[in-house]
């Protein structure tokens, strides 16, 4: 049996497909057998044998298709069933992707599965080509595109969130259309204005992610190391994300999928609305800040004691920010292939209102792959992907209305019973504009977007072996962009005087119109080569990239009517224009060569040569290259013995990768425009105010990775583990000027970042009993960084750049709880403001008994510990169920302002403050109420007291699918229909308060919320 | 394989003609819409435009919320004369709790923006000479040296201790950063600026927005006096009496709003506006100032006026003004009334700088009100003070008060004859902070008259809230170094004393 099994191993090829040996005699015997038996019997015996890649499969259920008639695989992989001629054989596996078999009139069959997840044999796609998996000597990742949409998003960035280690996925915000998702691989590692995204490459060419269906994904590959991602040169610096879409294959198929999201905000805070609590407290709180109250008992009393609460309501302004939102998805796919053809078009529709009133996006969505075997050596391919983006948004964006909203008191309703739209209850009541009024007037900006990427390849056999690829790309897009603000009247809610108009800045008109056009084109020669034991592949090409981008706006003000919203309608007097146009080119020459001697020590190193427009002449061009190995140690004679291993990689890789993306021109010298009124007419001006660096070059990220892939237990179990060091230095940052020398700071090359990382993913897929099926993944990662150059400490307003310490760290002072009495102020340090008891107490870090700026101090969490994530999935009989838990764990953010801080302009305080600080309530946690408005003991220290733990677990998703029988389905002329449920962002476990955790970054505490959806779906293939 | 190879020579081929077809220039690409300096200073024509970008540093942006550093009525903010209660130019939250090196950004803001006129004026002085020669360099020149001084003062003013830069920035070595020099040396460097722009400057009325001779005398009248060397600026400020370019405008509001102010004989500089595209920073003055009552006059500047004295309801409105009165709003606030419509009562609006016949100013209202920062009326009081400081209330000194008093339509009595030394600074201290207020000097007069302290700390700005008060320490008469620019500066740069 051992030696048998070894035979199994041994042979490789590289196509999937049957498996054949070499030396076994055994599939002949059953060939022979069988034949025999087809005689004996009415009903055909059919033998046969499930392997997947180069394993064996065993329990795999083999089943004719429409009977009950199954049985499963043995130790060996075979199989033996009984079926009527022409019967159609189903046969599956766990973590095996389903396969059909018509039997025809064979006896014997050999059945290949195609493994879900891990295939050894699995193509990934890389940089200019693919890989076989085992063959992978660097840091890739992938998913496919089934895996991914498991969950159900909009945008297909978000749903990478938890799927990839080393990709740290964080969505800013619930908007739709406006997600704000910020992509990083193995963290920030740079600060200059090139930027931490990564290049994102679908079909071939550099793309935008978010324009596509995720639907019409087939996979998506994230390159980390730089012997990934060197072959992307200059632009691979921040690791590249590999999309490609899907092509058809096979007999026409026809799928559609709908979905119906059902939307609220995961969490939004409890604020007060009683309103003669909001005025007592106001009062409470202007007293402390040493300001006038605002409201006299008599109004306090006339809100407490009212019996007519039109009049004098409590009202609950989040209720009008917020509403549950319906959200549409439509998708229609039609796939197949003829002949030497084949193609694939995915139609998709999304209708998505905001959570939040106002806000609205409609996208279509289509993709059309085709791909034609013109001759045997001539292939010729296109794909397209064109999206329209339908937008409506309230001017100011989501944060603005969301502290607007918190900024109206309890004490009117955004309307008056007699439709008038209400500014404030009294004059002198702090506040904002009226979010529900600029909702109601339509004050909203129509914002058109239309892209279109798509590449024509050529690929042309020219010997065996040899390949000339060519590729030509174009990304166009066109955005338009309507934003008017009309004249609205407003009314004080106690006496119903007018309070002015709504404040929607500079009533009148903006249009503005802009596109860009990106043209690519690369022309590659790849060869492949196996002689013996030895096998070489290799390609090298050249490419060249430009982008050309313009944009026009123009406005008029005083328009006489809200009801026209085009240039025409408004007048002359006083309209503006400007517009511009910017452009870039890269050109680069590059290479890779990969080689392994008998599948077992595998090499391998890309090159490539880059030249931008970016930079000046002497220094643009740059060279960036990269050397990997691996070494597949279960191959080796010695693990040969070791039944549990399927396969055991290690594996290394050093390179250089480049990062030039900052501005368009910024090593040329330029005047700015500064004109200024002589004499009654405007007269031209000029004057040069930026500083440049006429030696400047390329930022460089050198990456050294470590890793592992380990696959186990018959396939069952697989783990994949990376360390890295990624060290980006020569940094593309602004320059420190002082300030007396008046002139902005050249941007030059300085400083450095490292980053240091483990990240692992491992699966596990098993069976419990015939029916149930299940997989456990968990994928974690970690990173430190370090800015280890810097020049001269640069300390912000709530963070350092100092060198040894990570990039940004916060730098606080430290709240150390609050003064309880005068006598505690007295004996304490001194505090640069005068506090009275209940104000914020800051810690002397320096304990030189006076509070100052050394009192400040690093304080960790401005990059999170770990992330982690946890894939559930499980399958019973036709049930299909999968959930997915996703954590960040040490990250801090700070915020200030409404929600989070009482009266910023008014706003209502949470009702956390009902544990304020009072001579009678002597807490540590909270300080007395104040006005948010320049309140010097609290707010004139960036302190920790706003710095919140902003960890999270999540269970981002659950979903639970049920296909239903075949029979059925094929009844109502279907191949196959599943229909699901599924809830995404489910539940959050933080201590964050109030608000979601999961944010962008620091600031206004309030941001558009994220939110929750339960999915209802079905799709239907035919 | 003959023909295979047919191929590989047409790819080779094919690829040569790429790379040699490509324009050469593809990755030489310039700015479509911006100059490049290289091709600047080539022409006389480009004097004119590096000069009119001079004076377009006279729009910089303001700190607090960004009205800018020249909507001086801001500047009032800061004193006893109005309170901010959108906090405009920062000056509400530096009264409220103090000045501190990185405490909100106003500190930084003008610093910023001096220092920025301050580089251009110093490349156009290093890069003028390549175009002009002869009297023209000099005049240009003259216009430079005024601007340099002017930015200087300001510095002085608010920090006193600054660095002082005077050559070209772009060929400056700042790796090494730069001591500040003391006040007293910054102010001898503007006046020899100065000495420079009156000696090259046209001998003429202001009107056209440029500076003129007497401006950049006004402006050393200015630093003289906050040199305290009285008898100089005495001397100097008779002389632009004598010289006789200027009068007081006969109406005292005309002077703040188009287009009288065209015409007023009175401005002898200020910062030009022109709609409808050259308009005010954030929004129109009369919306800021009107309707939003950004600023609002204070009681304690109310009864500063003396009764009767008309130029209190051309500054403010009262209670119960309507159109006669020229308020300018209609409906059901046609009638002024305290606490409606952000009016906080217990402080008064503003009128001056509103342009008459304006209705409902609100978002989307236009004006292009110039705003003045250095009126005649301010030389005849500048040398009534210095006049007697150095020599004592002689007649001269009644003269030039009693005149700005006498002005028609305001029409207030002569001084009282007989008055001390004492009691004539005190007239005069009164005189200027009726006839300036809300034109953002009384900041400036408390600091060097040295009472800041004493009439701002402790100041109660609106008697209803008789428990806010301001807070001034004497050490703000030297404003903190910006924290960054301390930074980026060590070891050389120290900041001012006790921040």
């Amino acid at each position: 049996m051992k030696n048998c099994l070894q035979t199994w191993r041994k042979p490789f090829f590289y196509k999937k497909g049957i498996i054949r040996s070499r030396k076994s005699l055994r599939p002949y015997l059953l060939i022979a057998f069988s034949f025999l038996s087809s005689i004996l019997y009415a009903q055909h015996i059919i033998k046969g044998r499930v392997t997947a890649g180069d394993s064996i499969l065993t329990g795999a259920t083999i089943q004719v298709k429409g009977t009950q008639t199954a049985t499963q695989t043995d130790a060996n992989g075979n199989f033996t069933i009984s079926a009527p001629p022409n019967a159609t054989l189903l046969i599956s596996s766990v973590g095996y992707g389903n396969e059909e078999v018509a039997i025809g009139n064979r006896t014997a069959l050999n059945i290949q599965l195609q493994s879900t997840t891990q295939k050894l044999s699995e193509v990934v796609v890389v940089g200019y080509g693919t890989q076989v998996k085992r063959k992978l000597t660097s840091a890739a990742v992938s998913i496919s595109g089934e895996e991914l949409n498991k969950r159900v998003a909009t945008n297909p960035v978000t749903l990478l969130q938890g799927q990839l280690p080393g990709l740290q996925v964080i969505q800013g915000s619930g908007e739709p259309g406006n997600e704000g998702v910020s992509l990083r691989i193995r963290g920030v590692s740079t600060f200059s204005g090139a930027g931490n995204d990564p290049l994102v490459i679908i079909d071939g060419l550099p793309g935008n992610l978010t324009v596509l269906n995720p639907n019409d994904i087939e996979s998506v590959t994230v390159l980390k190391d730089a012997a990934s991602a060197a072959i992307y040169g200059s632009r691979g610096a921040n690791g590249v994300i590999v999309v490609k879409t899907k092509k058809g294959k096979g007999a026409f198929s026809l799928q559609y999928n709908y979905n119906l999201g059902i939307s609220n905000p995961t969490s939004l805070p409890d604020v007060i609305s009683n309103s003669a609590e909001y005025m007592e407290l106001s009062n409470e709180a202007y007293r402390n800040s040493g300001r006038q109250p605002l409201y006299t008992q008599a109004q306090i009393d006339l809100y407490r004691n009212a019996t007519d609460r039109v009049k004098y309501p409590n009202h609950k302004w989040l209720d009008d920010l917020f509403q549950t939102a319906y959200t549409h998805n439509h998708y229609l796919n039609l796939s197949g292939g003829k002949e030497n053809t084949s193609y694939s078009l995915g139609l998709g529709y999304t209708d998505q209102p905001g959570t939040m009133i106002g806000f609205e996006y409609k996208k279509y969505t289509m993709d059309l792959g085709l791909s034609s075997k013109v001759n045997k050596r001539i292939t010729i391919g296109t794909n397209l992907q064109a999206r329209y983006g339908d937008r409506k948004y309230p001017p100011q964006g989501s944060g603005d209305m969301f502290l607007s909203t918190l900024a109206q008191s309890p004490l009117y309703p955004p309307k008056s019973p007699d439709g008038k739209w209400i500014k404030r209850a009294y004059p002198n009541e702090q506040g904002n504009k009226n979010t529900v009024a600029l909702v109601g007037e339509d004050v909203r900006v129509r914002s058109d977007d239309y892209y279109l990427q798509g590449n024509l390849s050529m690929d042309i056999e020219i010997l065996k072996g040899l390949t000339w690829e060519n590729r030509a790309g174009l990304n166009y897009n066109s955005f338009k962009s309507n934003d008017f603000r009309p004249v609205v009247q407003t009314y004080f809610y106690n006496d119903m005087s007018s309070a002015g108009l709504l404040d929607v800045g500079t009533p009148g008109l903006n249009v503005g119109r802009g596109d860009n056009i990106y043209t690519v084109y690369y022309s590659q020669l790849s060869y492949k080569k196996m002689l013996g034991d030895h096998n070489v592949s290799a390609f090298g090409g050249f490419q060249q990239e430009h982008n050309q981008a313009s944009n026009l706006n123009a406005g008029r003000t005083q328009f006489t009517t809200n009801l026209l919203r085009e240039l025409n309608a408004g007048p002359t007097n006083g309209m503006t224009n400007n517009g511009t146009s910017s452009e870039w080119a890269i050109r680069s020459l590059y290479g890779n060569v990969n080689y392994d001697f008998q599948d077992k020590y595998l090499l391998g190193s890309s090159i490539r040569y880059d030249g931008t427009s970016r930079l000046p002449e002497d220094t643009r061009w740059g060279l960036f290259y990269s050397f990997s190995g691996g070494w597949r140690i279960s191959k080796e004679s010695f693990l040969q013995d070791v039944r549990w291993l399927n396969d055991l990689k290690i594996r290394g890789s050093w390179g250089q990768l480049g990062n030039q993306n900052i501005g368009t021109y910024p090593y040329q010298p330029t005047l700015s425009n500064r004109d200024y009124v002589f004499g009654g007419t405007i007269s031209p001006g000029y004057s040069a105010s930026t500083l440049v660096d006429p030696g400047l070059t390329w930022e460089t990220t050198r990456v050294i990775d470590i890793g592992m892939d380990l696959t186990a237990f018959n396939n069952k179990f697989s783990l994949t583990a990376d360390w890295f060091n990624k060290y980006t230095f020569d940094i593309l940052r602004t320059s420190q000027v002082p300030l007396w020398l008046g002139l902005n700071a050249p941007t030059i090359n300085d400083g450095a970042v490292r980053n240091k990382g483990l990240e692992f993913s491992a699966q596990f897929r098993d069976r419990i009993i015939n029916d149930f099926s299940y997989n456990v993944g968990v994928n974690f990662q970690t990173y430190k960084n370090t800015l280890e150059e810097y020049g001269k400490t640069e300390i912000g307003n709530t963070t350092i750049r100092e060198e040894g310490h990570p990039l940004d760290e916060y730098y606080l002072y430290v709240w150390d709880g609050i003064f309880q009495s005068q006598e505690e102020i007295d004996k304490s340090p001194k505090q640069p403001v005068t506090p009275t008891p209940g104000d914020l107490k800051i810690k002397d870090i320096s304990g030189d008994g006076i509070i100052d700026d050394k009192d400040r101090t690093y304080i960790s969490g401005k990059y999170p510990s770990y992330q982690y994530a946890v894939n559930l999935g499980a399958n019973w009989r036709n049930v299909d169920f999968s959930a997915q838990l996703y954590g960040s764990e040490g990250q801090k953010t700070y915020v200030t302002g409404w929600g989070i801080e009482p009266f910023r302009q008014g706003s209502v305080p949470t009702t956390d403050w009902r544990n304020r600080w009072t001579p009678t309530n002597p807490t540590n946690s909270m300080p007395k109420i104040y006005v948010a408005d320049s309140y010097a003991p609290v707010q004139n220290y960036r302190s920790t007291y706003f710095l919140k733990d902003a960890s999270f677990l999540r269970l981002k998703n659950i979903q639970v699918g049920y296909t239903l029988p075949t029979g059925l389905v094929a009844k109502a002329g279907m191949k196959s229909a599943r229909i699901y449920f599924s809830a995404d962002n489910v539940k959050t476990f933080s201590k964050y308060p109030g608000l979601d955790p999961e944010r962008g970054g620091d600031g206004n505490y309030v941001t558009y919320p994220q939110i929750r959806t339960f999915i209802f779906g079905a799709n239907v293939q035919f | 394989m003959k023909s295979y190879s047919k191929y590989i020579i047409h790819y080779c081929f094919i690829a040569s003609l790429f790379f040699s077809s490509c324009k050469k220039d593809l990755l030489d690409v310039t700015p479509p819409d911006q100059l490049s300096t290289t091709v600047f200073w080539k022409t006389e024509a480009d004097a004119d435009l590096a000069l009119t970008g001079l004076y377009n540093y006279l729009y910089a942006s303001g700190g607090g919320y960004a009205t800018s550093q020249y909507t001086i009525v801001s500047w009032d903010n800061y004193s006893d004369d109005s309170y901010g209660q959108y906090n405009y130019g920062g000056g509400t939250s530096a009264l409220r709790s103090g000045i501190t090196p990185s405490s909100s950004e106003f500190v930084a803001n003008y610093y910023v923006n001096n220092y920025r006129a301050i580089a251009a004026i110093n490349s156009f002085l290093a890069n003028v000479g390549k175009v002009l020669s002869g009297n023209k360099l000099t005049a240009y020149k003259g216009e430079a040296y005024f601007l340099r001084a002017f930015n200087y003062f300001w510095l002085a003013q608010l920090y006193g201790n600054v660095p002082i830069v005077k050559d070209d920035p772009f060929g400056m070595d700042y790796k090494n950063g730069l001591a500040k020099s003391e006040r007293a040396d910054v102010l001898k460097f503007i006046e020899s600026d100065l000495d420079s722009a009156i000696a090259a400057l046209p001998n003429t009325t202001y009107s056209s927005g440029h500076a003129v001779k007497s401006t950049a005398q006004g402006y050393k009248v200015r630093v003289l006096l906050f040199e305290k060397k009285y008898a100089e600026a005495a001397a100097l400020a008779k002389q632009i009496i004598t010289d006789n370019f200027y009068s007081l405008n006969p109406n005292y509001a005309s002077n703040f709003y188009k287009p009288d102010q065209n015409n007023s004989k009175e401005i002898m500089f200020s910062v030009k506006y022109l709609l409808p595209n050259i308009q005010h920073q954030d929004v129109a003055i009369a919306v800021h100032l009107q309707r939003w009552k950004g600023e609002l006059g204070t009681k304690d500047l109310i009864n500063e006026y003396e009764a009767g004295d008309p130029r209190k309801t051309m500054t403010f409105f009262m209670p119960g003004d309507t159109k006669a009165e020229g308020w300018p709003f209609t409906g059901d606030l046609s009638v002024a009334t305290p606490g409606k419509d952000s009016w906080i009562e217990g402080y008064y609006a503003v009128k001056k700088w509103l342009t008459p016949g304006l209705v409902n100013p609100d978002y989307g209202a236009l004006d292009d009100n110039d705003y003045v920062l250095l009126r005649f009326a301010d030389i005849k009081l500048m040398y009534a003070e210095a006049q007697n400081e150095a020599v004592g209330p002689d007649a001269s000194v009644y003269q030039q008060v009693n005149e700005v008093r006498a002005r028609p339509g305001v029409n207030m009595p002569p001084l009282p004859q007989g008055l001390s030394k004492d009691q004539m600074r005190e007239r005069i201290r009164h005189e200027r902070r009726v006839e300036f207020a809300m034109e953002g000097l009384r900041y400036f007069d408390l600091r060097r008259w040295g009472i800041a302290e004493q009439k701002l700390n402790g100041f109660i700005p609106n008697p209803l809230a008789p428990t806010v008060k301001t807070k001034y320490e004497s050490k703000y008469e030297f404003w903190p170094i910006p924290q960054t620019e301390v930074d980026r500066n060590k070891p050389v740069l120290v900041q001012n004393p006790g921040y």
